[in-house]
């Protein structure tokens, strides 16, 4: 009797969580969608309209979200692209150049890096990164789209070294034995063989890094001096997440600004959401061509 | 010649490449230990915030007390939340409907950015149920942000440790529950915890979450679960942002990072030596 | 014992074994031999549907004593059907609460009586003389045969009437083998056993009858002596001539 009740006392606790992960996930969902339900119906295009702007509080608002998206899509893409350049060489040199064991010192330093709060991200590359701008950029504070990919990029190199690191690690095992004994030199077995090899893998994880850099919040909102106008590359701009943050708290409950910042939210996760079945679709076929 | 040459030249490129990576790597964790330590001392750690503004003299102990407390809270909701989800993934119903929903609920949690967490507990929990801004709700937010982390990482765990074991219980004639809860997760305990302790490492860092859902200030710690509270890395947020004192700030970001380090570096070494045993144990 | 009609199994749309039909009588040894890939090992997972929980179907009849197993409540059938994997797996106790964890399950047992029963069905699976001396050691430190039969005493202790066992030997030597076979064969006494083996000279030394499968369906299915003698495919009769 005490067993059955025990058994049953386990599968309902176990039931219960699964429901709950899944009420989330809906409550989430249902919450965003339905406070943003007001900005979509009572502004509706005029959110998108591409001269539109960002001036939730002046006397005749504007609530064009379209430089912020834009900024939000350009700090993103120009981060994975050094991220991508830096970890892949990164990678090939942890797995080429570099002895074992140095190998796996360094890169569970670089894995380590993964753990460090955006917070200490966004504080560095406000104390150093902005401040060498202002100094040698002759910019007004250095608060710039760069120093937020930089500061970005950088967030996102543990996770590309280490998946890079992994396919190099896999499409190894399958050729460099037969390429070694063709007579290749390194140089070559890496990039004739080994890069395109895994290129796919590459690009689905870049998908993954850009998805990760669109949400990120902190360090991205301390650096790049969150003006809601069109990005250029040493001008300030400001990301989606970055203007929830910043402008969250200072909104009365029910209006209209507050909806439109949840539209905004909307916009970011459809974003997100594209992003990441692109992603998921190429790993799989990136997995399906490495088996 | 000319072949030789490019070769050399590629191999440096990747050479410089790497070191450069692994520099900036360095970099990050030199500066902030470098910077940080003259402010380090016993009554920095030990004392409560003082100064006009706040902030700019005495210490940062309630900070400290108050991002335990939120990571203890957070783990022990989002880690059970992940865990029990990761058990039902993994032994629970192999198809149907429910199963794809829990699935692809941990997913889109998992890609959901931090900040909408903050943002729906601010208006769901504050404003439509009329939560205080407390301990409490930021530790909701932060829990609901750590259940995908914990959930993906314990599935695997328990993927690649239990599925044996489940399945020769099961034709032993014992129940799912029996084998949970006598040989499975006793089997999986160190890493199930080890997979909630840097769950609760990445909720103590965040401060999207907690932004407008709790963490304040200047507060006492926290003595009910309504109370406002200090956080690590608010406070520095706050520090840096308002411009109050950069050298405390470094001092908040030292013992930020200490902190989180020793976690990761605790669950490192354990993993070690549980790999370790293992392969001791099957070889 | 337990009488098979029409069933189909496989995973999602794709069906692995096709409309079989079976009869196999109680106390004996019943060898399933056949090439690998055939459906050997995902037949006996029918017979106490633990195909289900890796996400299969199973259509169809299966009796066993005269009770339909698709009605029965899982536990009781898993129990009542005890089934051997291929790779043996020690569960990380020591070797005495290897047993007592499925002992303690089943049965209300006093310590003395737990001894007892771990005892005796340790002699039963005649490792008791090998391990006497450390009980209380990790079941990790086990040889591969010595985990096998600890495996084989594990499903005797949930007192099954029909035992399972997913090619018993396939990881073993010789002396280790040879040490399984006579322990089934002892076994067949009070057990319906079947084997599932692709070692035909294996199935000739214990079985009492032999089920020769082929892409999911049942060739033959008849005493050992006759299936030796005079095959009735083509293909066993191949197999055969090849030991």
């Amino acid at each position: 009797m005490r067993r059955k009740f025990c058994n049953l006392m386990g599968k309902s606790i176990i039931l219960f969580t699964a429901f709950g992960v899944v009420f989330l996930m809906f409550l989430m969902l249902f919450h965003i969608l339905s406070e943003s339900l007001m900005a979509f119906t009572e502004i509706g295009i005029h959110m998108f309209l591409p001269d539109a702007q960002w001036r939730p509080v002046s006397e005749n608002p504007q609530y064009g979200l379209m430089p912020v998206i834009a900024g939000t899509l350009y700090v993103s893409g120009l981060a994975v692209s050094a991220a991508l350049v830096f970890g892949i060489g990164c990678a090939v040199f942890l797995s080429f150049y570099v002895p074992k064991q140095i190998a796996k010192v360094l890169l569970s330093f670089i894995e380590l890096a993964a753990g460090i709060p955006s917070v200490i991200f966004g504080f560095i590359g406000l104390t150093v990164l902005v401040k060498w701008f202002a100094g040698h950029f002759g910019m007004a504070a250095g608060q710039s789209v760069l120093a937020a990919s930089i500061v970005l990029g950088i967030m996102l190199l543990p996770f590309v070294v280490s998946t890079c690191q992994e396919s190099i690690q896999n499409a190894r095992n399958t050729y460099e034995l037969a390429a070694l004994a063709l007579g290749f030199s390194r140089e070559m077995l890496i990039v004739r063989i080994i890069l395109p090899a895994i290129s796919k893998g590459i690009v689905a994880s870049a998908m993954m890094a850009f998805g990760r850099g669109l949400g990120e919040t902190m360090a991205v909102m301390m650096v790049i001096g969150n003006s809601p106008i069109y990005p250029k590359l040493l001008g300030r701009a400001q990301t989606l997440p970055a203007l929830t943050a910043l402008e969250m708290g200072s909104i009365e409950y029910g209006s209209r600004h507050l909806s439109v910042l949840y539209a905004a939210n909307v916009i970011l996760l459809v974003i997100l959401l594209l992003t990441m079945v692109c992603g998921h679709l190429l790993h799989r076929r990136a997995l399906q061509n490495e088996t | 010649m000319k072949r030789k040459l490019k070769h050399m030249l590629a191999g440096l490129v990747f050479c410089l490449l790497g070191i450069f990576t692994a520099g900036v790597t360095l970099f990050l964790f030199l500066y902030v230990f470098y910077k940080g330590r003259d402010v380090i001392s016993l009554s920095f750690l030990l004392e409560e915030p003082a100064g006009v503004p706040v902030g700019t003299d005495g210490g940062i102990f309630p900070a400290l007390a108050g991002s335990v407390y939120l990571g203890g809270l957070s783990a022990l909701m989002g880690g059970l939340m992940g865990i029990g989800c990761a058990v039902y993934l993994s032994f629970y119903s192999p198809n149907g409907r429910f199963r794809s929903m829990v699935q692809a609920s941990i997913q889109g949690l998992s890609g959901i950015p931090s900040i909408l967490f903050g943002l729906v507990a601010y208006t769901f929990l504050i404003y439509q149920l009329g939560m205080p801004r407390s301990l409490l709700c930021a530790s909701v937010a932060v829990a609901a942000m750590i259940v995908p982390f914990t959930a993906i990482r314990a599935k695997k765990i328990l993927d690649e440790k239990g599925r044996e074991y489940m399945s020769n219980s099961i034709s032993l004639g014992l129940s799912r529950e029996y084998a949970l809860g006598r040989l499975i997760l006793p089997a999986c305990l160190a890493e199930l915890i080890e997979t909630t302790a840097l769950g609760m490492a990445y909720g103590m860092g965040a401060v999207a979450p907690i932004l407008y859902t709790g963490a304040v200030m200047q507060s006492k710690i926290p003595e009910k679960l309504t109370d406002p509270f200090m956080s690590l890395p608010y406070h520095l947020y706050m520090l840096v942002n308002n411009g109050f004192s950069l050298e405390y700030a470094y001092g908040t970001a030292f013992v930020l990072m200490a902190f989180l380090l020793c976690i990761h570096l605790i669950c490192k070494v354990i993993s070690y030596f549980m790999d370790k045993k293992n392969c001791n144990r099957y070889s | 014992m337990i009488d098979i009609q029409g069933l189909k199994a496989g995973f999602g749309k794709k069906e692995i074994l096709h409309n079989i039909q079976l009869h196999i009588p109680a106390d004996q040894i019943t060898a399933i031999v056949g090439q690998s890939g055939c459906g050997k090992t995902t037949f006996l997972k029918t017979l106490n549907r633990i195909l289900e929980d890796e996400g299969g179907y199973i259509h169809g009849q299966i009796l066993i004593k005269d009770k339909n197993i698709m009605g029965m409540p899982k536990e009781q059938l898993c129990k009542m059907v005890g089934l051997v994997f291929q790779q043996p797996i020690a569960f990380p106790f020591s070797v005495r609460r290897n047993l007592s964890y499925v002992l303690k399950y089943h049965n209300r047992l006093t310590k003395e009586q737990l001894d007892t029963r771990i005892v005796e069905t340790l002699k039963k699976a005649r490792l008791y003389d090998e391990v006497k001396e450390h009980m209380n050691q990790s079941a990790l430190k086990l040889s591969g045969g010595q985990k096998q039969r600890l495996a084989i005493a594990r499903s005797l202790c949930a007192e099954p009437e029909v035992l399972l066992l997913d090619e018993p030997c396939s990881a073993l030597d010789m002396k280790n083998t040879i040490a399984i076979e006579e322990l089934l064969l002892e076994l067949k006494k009070q057990y319906t056993i079947m084997v599932v083996t692709h070692n035909l000279a294996q199935a000739q030394r214990i079985a009492d009858s032999v089920i020769f499968m082929d892409q999911g369906k049942v060739l033959e299915m008849t005493p050992k002596e006759i299936f030796f003698r005079e095959p009735k495919t083509q293909l066993a009769k191949e197999q055969i001539a090849y030991m």
